[in-house]
């Protein structure tokens, strides 16, 4: 699967999770399909519980990772979901 | 004049550019603001604070289209609540399939009693209205009556908040096992009330019947002359008959506890052993010749028939009934 990273950091929400939300559109189907997964890098925490949230709403499974300086958001496509896209 | 010297010198056309520029301005502002507060709204249902003027200037907020950023992402949240909305539809069909199923009767309580979802067995087990039933209370619909009756399932399940089992509750006359189960939410809170009926009349009448029967059964063995016994496989008596006890010199509380090889001579526990093999493989014995034990040492011979009952395969006691031998006949205790 191929890892795509953004770097918001720096960034504040809403801002945060509307750049979140531009990419998930536009890579919409190769999340849905598994064959990407979008990585966001936030030293923001209230985009840790936004895009998660956000994310869940549109059917993605979602990770939040603390990392060093900053928050790691993966958004990818839940399991059953990839099945059903790839069957 | 004045006019002529504007005209002149192109004020008249300056005047005119002001004005359609502050036209303009007002009407990009306008714009701008309608984008705002339309992509804050958006925002706020998506559950995040609104957009800071200073966070994003007017260029930048037209440049990177929230709306329509925030749109396509309605859009894809519309898409999964359809694909959930399939999804809990074909798990409710589900879960009607298998309420209709099983061979108990269901229904489904909310946290006021009321019914939500029932099974077809439900409604021929109380002969329910099925027109009337959802909405209504279970005590109304079940009981027939507006208050909880005692004994209530849902009573006490709402009260521990705990699963609980009712065997034998009667209800005009008729026996059910009721076993209910909560659903709560995130905070503990019972939300709802699972209870399921299995009607057991027909049980709890044989049971009647057959419990009559043992005891008729065991009247007869107490009051024959004949010395009756009832044995486990590990040696404990089930029951003895009166002539058992009175010939063996024990009282009925002495029985507890007592072994069969208690009441056996020490020279025929060998061959008592051997005959407890072979009952076990299902052979009657009859014509069995033995020295019984009394309490106080002294031996009795006996004559009789033992055989073995067995459920599934496994031997669950030994029967026998024996007769005193004609030197003990009539006087066992001669020498006690």
């Amino acid at each position: 699967m191929q890892v795509k990273e953004i770097d918001m950091r720096g960034q504040i929400c809403p801002s945060s999770l509307l750049m979140a939300l531009r990419e998930i559109n536009a890579n919409k189907l190769a999340l849905r399909s598994g064959v990407i997964r979008l990585s966001f890098l936030s030293d923001n925490r209230d985009s840790t519980a936004t895009i998660p949230e956000s994310a869940a709403n549109m059917g993605y499974e979602v990770s939040v990772i603390k990392e060093a300086d900053s928050y790691r958001i993966d958004v990818f496509a839940k399991p059953d979901e990839m099945e059903k896209r790839t069957a | 004049m004045k006019a002529f010297i504007n005209r002149f010198f192109g004020d008249s056309e300056d005047t005119q550019l002001v004005s359609e520029n502050t036209f303009l301005r007002e009407q990009q502002f306008k714009q701008v603001e309608y984008i705002r507060r339309k992509t804050n709204q958006l925002l706020m249902l998506m559950g995040t604070l609104p957009i800071r003027p200073e966070e994003l200037n007017d260029d930048t907020l037209i440049e990177i289209d929230p709306i329509g950023t925030v749109a396509d992402a309605f859009a894809q949240i519309l898409e999964h609540e359809k694909d959930l909305n399939e999804r809990l539809r074909m798990a409710h069909d589900e879960i009607q399939a298998i309420l209709s199923s099983v061979g108990v009767g269901i229904m489904l309580l909310d946290s006021s009693m009321q019914i939500q979802m029932y099974n077809q067995k439900v409604v021929e087990l109380f002969s329910l209205n099925e027109q009337t039933l959802i909405g209504q209370t279970c005590c109304q619909a079940v009981c027939g009556m507006s208050t909880l009756p005692a004994n209530c399932t849902y009573a006490r399940i709402l009260e521990t908040r705990r699963p609980y089992h009712q065997s034998d509750w009667v209800q005009a006359g008729r026996h059910f096992d009721v076993s209910g189960v909560p659903i709560k939410n995130r905070y503990g809170d019972v939300t709802h009330v699972v209870l399921a009926y299995t009607e057991t009349t027909n049980r709890v009448e044989t049971e009647r019947i057959l419990r009559e029967r043992e005891q008729i059964c065991l009247d007869v063995f107490e009051n024959i002359s004949d010395i009756v016994q009832c044995v486990t496989p590990d040696g404990s008596f089930l029951f003895v008959n009166r002539a058992w006890r009175e010939t063996l010199g024990y009282e009925p509380h002495e029985i507890v506890g007592l072994k069969f090889w208690n009441i056996i001579a020490p020279e025929g526990r060998k061959e008592c052993m051997e005959h407890f093999g072979i009952l076990m493989h299902g052979t009657r014995l009859e014509g069995v010749r033995t020295n019984l034990l009394r309490k106080d040492g002294k031996e009795i011979p006996v004559e009789g028939q033992i055989n073995c009952s067995f459920s599934n395969g496994r031997p669950i006691a030994t029967f026998g009934l024996f007769r005193l031998l004609e030197q003990e006949k009539g006087n066992p205790l001669a020498e006690s």
